[in-house]
């Protein structure tokens, strides 16, 4: 028997505080896009709670959306960050200022 | 006006995300617990619900029926993303084609492509050099 879907909902809002916990103070760009992966991951646990609750496998394939584009994004992010390791020898992104007005 | 960086030994910037982030828990437990339980509707004539959303006919019927632009687009920006990686994360200071296949071999024959650079050195000389001359 499935368990009602209020505990998968308020384990996602626990992932989601955290990840926003960790892109408030993070700045090792590393830890910052694991922060933004368990933002997305704790929408993708309401997305398969609901679709179980509901009976929809819509949820579901919303599911993989958002697990490739958080991999394309995952992607890009560290090609950046190397770029940016190879310019300024460091991943603070405190250090990067160039485009601060 | 300066503002104090550390309260009570605590970062300030440490403090308020902590804060920050207890609140959006707790707004959003508070909101969950308002609710009834949330339970499915129990069995219904073709199972229950829960075998219904994970039928993998249902998925990918809602994947390549349903929602198959959203997937096709999906595909296009995973290339996209893809290739920009590779652009923005190609290694520094990759040499041209002319240092990359220097000839090593002095005694080998004139090949074709050193003949014909031979013939377009005049052509391709700038005006301003001969000029110079």
């Amino acid at each position: 028997m499935m368990l009602p879907a209020n505990y998968y909902v308020t384990l996602a809002a626990a992932l989601f505080a955290i990840g926003i916990y960790g892109l408030m103070t993070q700045r090792n760009a590393l830890r910052l896009l694991i922060s933004v992966e368990l933002v997305l991951n704790a929408a993708n646990i309401n997305f398969v709670a609901f679709a179980n609750m509901h009976g929809d496998p819509a949820g579901l394939a919303f599911t993989l959306f958002v697990i490739a584009l958080a991999a394309a994004e995952a992607a890009v992010g560290l090609g950046i960050f190397l770029h940016l390791y190879r310019h300024m020898r460091t991943v603070d992104v405190d250090k990067a200022t160039a485009l601060r007005w | 006006m300066n503002l104090p960086t550390h309260i009570m030994g605590m970062n300030v910037r440490k403090l308020g995300a902590i804060g920050g982030a207890f609140v959006v828990f707790m707004v959003l437990a508070l909101a969950v617990a308002q609710t009834e339980p949330w339970q499915s509707s129990g069995p219904t004539g073709n199972g229950t619900q829960s075998d219904r959303a994970n039928d993998l006919d249902g998925l990918v019927t809602a994947l390549f029926d349903d929602h198959v632009i959203a997937l096709e687009v999906l595909g296009i920006v995973l290339t996209a993303a893809m290739i920009g990686a590779l652009v923005i994360a190609r290694p520094l200071g990759v040499p041209d084609d002319s240092t990359h296949y220097e000839a090593a071999d002095t005694d080998a024959p004139e090949s074709d492509q050193t003949r014909a650079a031979a013939v377009a050195a005049p052509i391709l000389a700038s005006p301003h050099d001969e000029e110079e001359e």
